[in-house]
């Protein structure tokens, strides 16, 4: 193709221009420009064959990525096992004859669901190619702290060996056979650190390590590892301001054998993560500019007797996820006032065990004032017996009003059964006075639902009749409905309190709808309403073609 | 750059600046347009624009390209990390990717050397991405063909390279 406002050259003239070499004309710089574009060192390393005008480039291309099982979602374990060995060899040669770059990153995350699969499902991987990769991280993680200039990402097959407990085991194991331990990466000049380290043991620096040591670092995640040595409460230290002066995105997931964590953030930290930190017994953080806090610190919540102490303070907190923080006593927590949006938070049926936890959700709820987004998740889990449910109490009845809210999403989860959840929510919805949109996600396998009439999940008697103010509803929005009574109370008392409401759209169970269909009959949905109309949205294939069994309602 | 383009928002890009391609043609542009240039950035800044900018490098054909992509992308610079635009950033993308999906050679090198010349990272960016696009996943056999390179190594001397490096070969 030629200026846009010229015609076309005749065939032989375009022939011709294909033949030129243009390519091999441009100079080093911009075929390493090119180069570095290319998302596999895979293809870099290629053009080294191309002709003489190419042969040294891989050589000093400043970015490279290794990467095993990119490309495909199948589970391909022989071939990426393959691959796996071959890149090993591959990452060990560009790391012993290299001078600087600007990007290294190495993964060995194959099978499907990449790149951040939950710590649970580990994917099967040939021991040929866990342990030599292990065995090679400590000099990887060496050459990174040395030459990488900009960005190094790492993400190792994990090791076979249990969680939690079992690390401190393997940690002495590694110290005692004075082996190289990997140690986390000194860098004044890296960017970005994300390692992901397939619960390998990882050292961190003490001497050293002065201010400034890590002073180019915004983003720096740290998963799957376990820390051994004296240095490892030291980890806080290196990410605190005077080490880390421009840390923007801090997020440690899955890291076994930090105990304490103290944290002086930068003013520029604005996004901390904080998971499954199993050992870790004091926590405290200080991070004067933070605006997304996600913890999901089960260990600490619950370790008994002693409460751990923990204190955080973000006074310009915006957003908030925690599944398990620490319940309210031993919690110094200044970031409630300001935040808007919860993202992530739970009550807990039966509450016997979960009562800890459900304090701390009552305590967010009524500190959080200024919160106008709440996403809240209802997990009901009850013994496998019937005759061993517990009769507990509705954790509603100590949730205070939320007239901040306008954008309520509440997902609820049922295992093998439980308590019926209309008049809770019904109770939860009513505190929300001012709420604009509600989402509902049913989560539930089997409908098995408390008969016990007097129990608290049947409370206030005749709540579905109840008058409450929904004055600013316009839409709602239900997902895997079934059509149990109980259900369909929750819709009636939404249409009836809700004078403002625009639309709302109802998803039926995929599996619910394929059991009805099985026996032959048809969905009858029926839900009263004293004006407006139901009508049913057609579905759409499936994303494998089929025709979707997701049937839509909407009421307009 | 920053500091050009504050200018050029404060007497609203208002003042033309002439560019001459190497063979003649004229193209008036704003100050605004012609800034994402950081060469002619430069060259505004030390007041060097009077008699209009030659670029002996550039064909007439290419800077119209240059020109259709620095005036869509005008403001874009000035309005950093402002949101509100979002319909003409939809617009610019689609713009950006027509650009780039009818790029082949030879235009797309001559671009990618002008761009480089006059220093436009974003348009150098998405040239060369769109060259890294055309040489990724592919065998050296499918990259020579793609890009007319020819072969100029014995034999041997391709086999001794594909040894060294055999783990990316393997296919």
């Amino acid at each position: 193709m030629q200026g846009p406002t010229t015609t076309l050259p005749p065939p032989a003239a375009a022939a011709t221009a294909m033949a030129v070499d243009l390519i091999s004309q441009l100079n080093d710089d911009l075929l390493l420009h090119i180069l570095g574009f290319l998302p596999a060192v895979r293809d870099v390393a290629r053009t080294s064959v191309l002709s003489r005008r190419w042969r040294h480039l891989w050589s000093i291309a400043p970015c490279l990525r290794f990467a095993v099982g990119d490309g495909d979602d199948d589970d391909n374990g022989d071939r990426d096992a393959h691959a796996a060995r071959l890149l090993i060899a591959a990452v060990d040669a560009a790391v012993a004859r290299r001078a600087d770059v600007d990007i290294l990153e190495i993964s060995f995350n194959y099978g499907p669901s990449r790149p951040w699969r939950s710590f649970y499902e580990q994917p099967a991987c040939a021991a040929d190619v866990t342990m030599p990769s292990h065995s090679r991280a400590a000099a990887w993680l060496r050459f990174a702290g040395r030459h990488v200039r900009r960005s190094f990402a790492v993400d190792l097959p994990p090791l076979p060996l249990g969680w939690r407990r079992d690390h401190q085991a393997a940690a002495a194991a590694a110290a005692a056979a004075g082996g190289d331990l990997a140690e986390l990466p000194r860098s004044a000049r890296a960017g970005t650190m994300r390692l992901q380290l397939g619960n390998a043991t990882l050292t961190v620096p003490v001497a050293g390590v002065g201010p400034g040591a890590y002073s180019a670092l915004t983003d720096f995640q740290l998963h799957k590892a376990t820390l051994a040595g004296e240095g490892a409460d030291n980890l806080g230290h290196l990410l605190s301001s005077s080490c880390s002066p421009r840390l923007r995105r801090l997020g440690l997931a899955f890291v076994g054998g930090l105990a304490k964590l103290r944290l002086d953030a930068a003013g520029t930290l604005e996004e901390l993560e904080l998971v499954e930190l199993p050992d870790l017994r004091r926590l405290d953080v200080d991070a004067p500019g933070l605006r997304l806090l996600r913890v999901d610190l089960f260990d600490l919540s619950f370790s008994y007797p002693d409460p751990a102490p923990v204190r955080i303070s973000a006074p310009r907190l915006e957003a908030l996820a925690c599944h398990d923080m620490p319940s309210p006593a031993p919690l110094q927590f200044d970031g409630a006032a300001a935040v808007r949006h919860i993202k992530k938070l739970a009550f807990y049926y039966p509450v016997d065990d979960g009562m800890l936890h459900n304090a701390t959700t009552i305590w967010l709820l009524k500190n959080c004032t200024a919160m106008d987004h709440l996403e809240l998740d209802l997990v009901i889990d009850m013994p496998y017996k019937v005759s061993e449910w517990p009769i507990g109490e509705d954790m509603m009845n100590y949730v205070s009003e939320l007239p901040s809210v306008t954008n309520l999403a509440i997902s609820i989860y049922v295992g093998t059964g439980g308590h019926t959840i209309g008049a809770t929510l019904t109770k939860l919805i009513a505190k929300c006075k001012n709420v604009e949109y509600i989402s509902i996600g049913f989560n539930d396998w089997k409908i098995r639902h408390c008969s016990n009439l007097s129990c608290f999940c049947r409370q206030p008697k005749g709540w579905e009749d109840q008058k409450i103010s929904l004055d600013h509803l316009r839409t709602v929005d239900i997902r895997n409905f079934k059509l149990s009574d109980d259900w369909i109370r929750v819709l009636q008392v939404l249409l009836a309190n809700s004078p403002a409401l625009d639309t709302m759209t109802v998803e039926l169970d995929k599996t619910y709808l394929k059991e009805i269909q099985k026996e032959g009959e048809s969905v009858q949905f029926d839900v009263p309403c004293s004006k407006g109309f139901w009508a049913s949205v057609s579905s759409q294939p499936d994303e494998h073609g089929f025709d979707s069994v997701v049937v839509k309602y909407k009421w307009t | 750059m920053a500091a050009a383009a504050a200018e050029a928002t404060i007497d609203g890009g208002g003042k033309m600046i002439i560019l001459i391609s190497a063979d003649g043609k004229r193209f008036e542009v704003t100050e605004a347009v012609a800034s994402q240039s950081q060469l002619i950035s430069n060259m505004i800044e030390d007041d060097c624009t009077e008699n209009g900018v030659r670029l002996p490098n550039v064909d007439g054909d290419i800077l119209t390209m240059v020109v259709d992509y620095c005036n869509m992308h005008a403001g874009d610079a000035a309005a950093d990390g402002d949101t509100t635009k979002a319909s003409s950033t939809e617009e610019l993308k689609k713009f950006d990717a027509e650009l780039v999906q009818a790029l082949e050679n030879p235009v797309l090198f001559k671009l990618i050397l002008a761009a480089n010349f006059l220093n436009i990272k974003s348009l150098l960016d998405m040239t060369c991405q769109r060259v890294a696009d055309m040489m990724s996943g592919k065998t050296p056999e499918q990259m020579r063909e793609t890009f007319s390179i020819e072969n100029d190594f014995t034999p041997e001397e391709e086999a001794a390279i594909r040894q060294e490096n055999a783990w990316a070969f393997d296919d």
